[in-house]
C-alpha cells in the first residue's frame, strides 16, 4: 500500500500509491484526534453542533480577574509571573476533566452499538459541549499568554 | 524530468545513497541487505581553478583552502535554497557572498560566481565517481538526505544538485530518520527512539516510534542554521582578539579561513583534553593560541541550550515526556564535543547511545531507504512527517494553514478558491511554509499563478486546489475549476533556487554532458512532439471527412503508419525524416480544410467586422 513499495512501478502507479496512502494518512490522523474524530462524526449523521454559551468555571473566576488585574498592573512582576502558572495548571485540569466528559459521551456512544442518527444527538450534544468549553478555555489561556509575553 | 541511461540495456536498478552534508559528505549502497560505505568521506569543499577554469572537490580542494582561500568554498550547504535576505541569519566565515540575487546565494570564488547548487553537485559528481570506481559499475539513482528541518525550497535545491551532477534523485529522505533505519536495522524491538542530529551546519531532533519494522515518525523539529560550524565562528571570532593586531590589514578572506581552521583544530583537541593550544600562521608569522574546555563550554553553552530548548518542542508536539524515550541516538560530528553529551544526559536523565559512528550513519540508512525503494527489502517501511506548516497567504496578509506541522507524509489537502471581478481569468495564490502567524514572517515558497478561467461572474468560479506533499516532503499543486470541469494551468514562480528548466538549461551547457545524454533527450523530444503531430493529423482527417475532402488521404494515412513504427525504434532522425513526410503529405488537405474554415466564418460576417479584427 505504502508508495514506497511501487517504486520500481510505473508513474502511474507511484501517484496512485500516493494519494490513496494520502487519504489513508488523512483517514488515521482524522480518528486518532478525538476532536477530529468527533467532527467527523457529527459530520457523518448530519449532527449540527450548537453553539452554546461558553462560560468561565466558577473554580477559574477569581484567579482569572486576580490575573487579569495583575497583568494590567506590572505584567512582568514576579507576583504575574506566578499567577500565570498557576492559572495555566487550572486550566489544564480544566480541558482534562473536560477531555473527560468528551471521552465518556463517546464510550456511552459505543456502548450503544455507535448509532449514526438522531438517537444519538443527547450523547453528540455532551460530547460537543465539552469540546466548544476546551475550544474557550484554550483560547483564554492562549489569550493572556499573549498578554503576558507582549 | 528523467536524465541518464535511458536506452542502455545494460542499465542496472543499483541505487546509491548519499549523505550530502554541510562539512563531510558519503555515499553507501546496500548489498545483500547489508549497507556499507563506497569510498572514504568527502570533505564538502569545492576549488574553483581559475586557469583551468575547472571546479574540483573533496580532499585536494580541502588542502587548497589553506593556500587559496579566495577559490575555495566550503559550507556551502548553508546557502541551498536560500536568497540575500537570508543572510543575516547566517554565519558566513570566510565566503565572498557579494553578488548574491534575491532568489539565490552566489558564492563569488576569484572571477566567477557559483550558485550553491553548482556547488553542491560538484561534490555529488565527486561521490559518484569515487563510487563508481569502487564497484565497477555506472551509478544513475540517488536518494539524498537532507536536515529533516530543511524547507521546501532547501529540498528542491538540493534536489537540483542531484539532477545537475547526472543523477535521478528518486527519494529525499530526512537525515536523523536515515540515521533511525541505520540504527534499527539489526534490532527487532518496538521502542520510542530519539534521534540528536547535530551536524555542521544543521540541527534536528526527531522521535520515533519503531514497531514491526515500521520506524514511524512522531515529531521533528530543528533549526537549519545551528550546528558545529557555529562552534567554530564564535571561537574564531574569541581568537583573533588574541592576535595583536600589528597595524595590517587583517580583515581578508585566508586570514579568516585561516582563523576558523584553527578554531575547528581546537575544538576537536578540547573534546580530548581539559585545554589545548594550536598555531596559526598569519602574514608569514607564527601566533600560538591557548584555550580551555571551561571557556569553549561557556562560550557554546547558549548554542547547546538552544537545541534543547527545540528538542523540549518535539517532545510536546510527539506527545512524549523526555522519560518515555528508550534510546537517544547521537548523530553528526558535533555530537562529540563533551558539553553536548553532559547536557544531553542530564536533560533525558539517561545515557546516551553511541554505538553507531555519527559520520557515517546517515549515509547508511540513506542506502538502506534506497534498498526499500528498490524492492529488496520488503521487511521495512518509513512513515515520515512534513517539518513545517504549509499555508496560503489570506487577505490581510496572514497565513491560512493548510498542512499542519508533523503530519505523515504522503499527505493532501484542497481548498477551495474564487474570483474577486468578473470575467477575471486568473488567481494568483501565494504559497508559504512556518509556523509564524503573519505571511511576512514565513517563508515564501512561491506563487501559483492559476490561468485560463472561462469567463465568468465574481464569485461563481470554484477553483478546487490540491496540495499533495510527496514522499519526499515536497509539494506538488494542481487545480481544476470545478462549475466547468476545466482543468485549470499553473505556472509557478519559485521563489527562491532555480526553475526546473534553469536547472535542465545549466545542465546541458555543462561539459559534463556527453552526447549519449543529448542523443536520449533528442529522442524523448522528438517522440512528444511526434505525438503532438500524428493528434494533429488525426484531427485534420477528421475534419477532412466530415467536409468530404479527400486529397491525399491514403497518403497520409500510409505516413502516420511510418511514423507509428518509427517512434517505436531510437533513431530520432529516422523519426523526424518521417514527421516531415507527413506533414508534407497532410499540408494540401490541411490547407482545403482551413479554407473552408475561413469561408464559413467569412460568411456569417460582414465585410467591416472582418477588417476590425485586423
Amino acid at each position: 500500500m505504502h508508495p514506497d513499495k511501487f517504486q520500481t512501478k510505473g508513474l502511474d502507479e507511484i501517484k496512485r500509491a500516493t494519494e490513496s496512502y494520502a487519504l489513508l494518512n488523512k483517514a488515521f490522523a482524522t480518528l486518532k484526534d478525538p476532536d477530529d474524530r468527533a467532527q467527523y462524526i457529527f459530520g457523518l449523521a448530519q449532527f449540527k453542533v450548537s453553539d452554546s454559551k461558553k462560560t468561565l468555571p466558577p473554580e477559574l473566576a477569581e484567579e482569572y480577574f486576580n490575573l487579569q488585574e495583575a497583568l494590567e498592573d506590572d505584567s512582568q512582576s514576579e507576583n504575574t509571573k506566578n499567577l500565570v502558572k498557576e492559572f495555566s495548571l487550572l486550566v489544564k485540569n480544566q480541558v482534562q476533566s473536560q477531555n473527560q466528559f468528551q471521552e465518556n459521551a463517546f464510550k456511552e456512544w459505543d456502548n450503544l452499538k455507535s448509532p449514526i442518527n438522531k438517537s444519538a444527538f443527547p450523547l453528540f450534544t455532551k460530547a460537543s459541549h465539552a469540546i466548544l468549553q476546551k475550544n474557550y478555555l484554550k483560547s483564554m489561556a492562549q489569550d493572556l499568554e499573549r498578554k503576558f509575553h507582549s | 524530468m528523467k536524465i541518464g541511461s535511458f536506452n542502455e540495456p545494460t542499465m542496472s536498478e543499483l541505487i546509491v545513497g548519499i549523505d550530502l552534508g554541510t562539512t563531510n559528505s558519503l555515499i553507501a549502497v546496500t548489498e545483500k541487505g547489508k549497507p556499507r560505505i563506497l569510498s572514504g568521506i568527502v570533505p564538502s569543499v569545492i576549488h574553483w581553478n581559475e586557469k583551468e577554469q575547472r571546479l574540483t572537490a573533496g580532499s585536494e580542494a580541502k588542502s587548497l583552502r589553506v593556500t587559496d582561500a579566495s577559490h575555495t568554498a566550503s559550507s556551502v550547504k548553508r546557502f541551498m535554497g536560500r536568497g540575500k535576505a537570508d543572510l543575516k541569519d547566517l554565519n558566513l566565515g570566510a565566503v565572498d557572498i557579494s553578488d548574491s540575487t534575491d532568489k539565490n546565494i552566489l558564492i563569488t570564488l576569484g572571477k566567477k560566481s557559483f550558485s550553491a547548487i553548482e556547488l553542491s553537485s560538484e561534490i555529488l559528481k565527486t561521490l559518484k565517481n569515487s563510487a563508481e570506481k569502487n564497484l565497477g559499475k555506472k551509478i544513475s539513482k540517488a536518494v539524498i538526505t537532507v536536515p529533516a528541518y530543511f524547507n521546501d525550497s532547501q529540498r528542491s535545491a538540493t534536489r537540483a544538485a542531484g539532477t545537475l551532477a547526472g543523477l535521478d534523485v528518486i527519494r529525499i529522505v530526512n537525515e536523523p530518520t536515515a540515521a533511525a533505519l541505520a540504527y534499527g536495522l539489526d534490532k527487532k524491538k518496538n521502542d520510542l527512539i530519539a534521534v540528536y542530529d547535530l551536524g555542521g551546519g544543521t540541527f534536528d531532533i526527531s522521535l520515533l516510534k519503531l514497531h514491526d519494522g515500521i520506524f514511524e515518525v512522531l515529531a521533528t523539529n530543528g533549526d537549519t542554521a545551528l550546528g558545529g560550524d557555529d562552534f567554530d565562528h564564535t571561537l574564531a571570532e574569541i581568537l583573533e582578539k588574541q592576535i595583536p593586531n600589528d597595524g595590517r590589514k587583517l580583515a581578508t578572506l585566508q586570514f579568516k579561513s585561516n582563523l576558523i581552521s584553527a578554531a575547528e583544530k581546537l575544538k576537536f583537541l578540547l573534546s580530548e583534553k581539559e585545554s589545548a593550544t594550536v598555531e596559526v600562521e598569519i602574514n608569514k608569522k607564527k601566533h600560538s593560541l591557548s584555550f580551555s574546555r571551561k571557556e569553549f563550554n561557556k562560550i557554546i553553552e547558549p548554542l547547546v541550550l538552544k537545541t534543547i530548548k527545540i528538542t523540549e518542542a518535539a517532545l510536546i508536539d510527539a506527545q512524549v515526556k523526555p522519560e518515555d524515550i528508550g534510546d537517544i541516538v547521537m548523530v553528526g560530528g558535533s555530537t562529540r564535543v563533551p558539553l553536548v553529551r553532559e547536557t544531553l544526559k542530564d536533560f533525558f536523565k539517561k545515557d546516551l547511545n553511541t554505538s553507531v559512528n555519527p559520520e557515517e550513519v546517515v549515509a547508511l540508512g540513506a542506502a538502506v531507504q534506497a534498498d526499500i525503494l528498490s524492492g529488496e527489502n520488503q521487511e521495512m517501511v518509513l512513515l515520515d512527517v512534513v517539518p513545517l506548516s504549509l499555508g496560503i497567504e489570506t487577505y490581510g496578509g496572514t497565513i491560512g494553514k493548510i498542512i499542519h506541522r508533523n503530519t505523515k507524509i504522503p499527505t493532501m489537502a484542497q481548498e477551495t478558491f474564487t474570483t474577486h471581478v468578473d470575467g477575471q481569468k486568473n488567481v494568483l495564490i501565494h504559497v508559504l511554509q512556518g509556523e509564524r502567524e503573519l505571511a511576512g514572517d514565513c517563508r515564501s515558497l512561491g506563487r501559483f499563478d492559476l490561468r485560463g478561467l472561462p469567463p465568468m461572474p465574481a464569485g461563481l468560479p470554484k477553483i478546487q486546489v490540491t496540495f499533495l506533499v510527496d514522499s519526499n516532503g515536497l509539494l506538488k499543486v494542481s487545480a481544476k475549476e470545478l462549475a466547468t470541469n476545466t482543468e485549470t494551468a499553473i505556472e509557478v514562480k519559485p521563489t527562491y533556487g532555480l526553475t526546473d528548466e534553469q536547472v535542465e538549461s545549466m545542465l546541458h551547457s555543462s561539459f559534463e554532458n556527453a552526447e549519449g545524454d543529448m542523443k536520449t533527450r533528442q529522442l524523448i523530444e522528438t517522440r512528444v512532439e511526434a505525438e503532438g503531430i500524428l493528434r494533429s493529423a488525426d484531427k485534420i482527417l477528421k475534419e477532412g471527412l466530415s467536409l468530404k475532402i479527400s486529397i491525399g488521404v491514403d497518403e497520409i494515412k500510409k505516413e502516420i503508419e511510418n511514423v507509428r513504427t518509427q517512434i517505436k525504434g531510437s533513431d530520432y532522425i529516422a523519426i523526424k525524416n518521417a514527421l516531415e513526410n507527413l506533414e508534407v503529405a497532410a499540408k494540401p488537405i490541411a490547407a482545403e480544410v482551413m479554407n473552408r474554415a475561413l469561408q464559413s466564418r467569412l460568411e456569417n460576417k460582414n465585410i467591416e467586422d472582418v477588417l476590425k479584427k485586423k
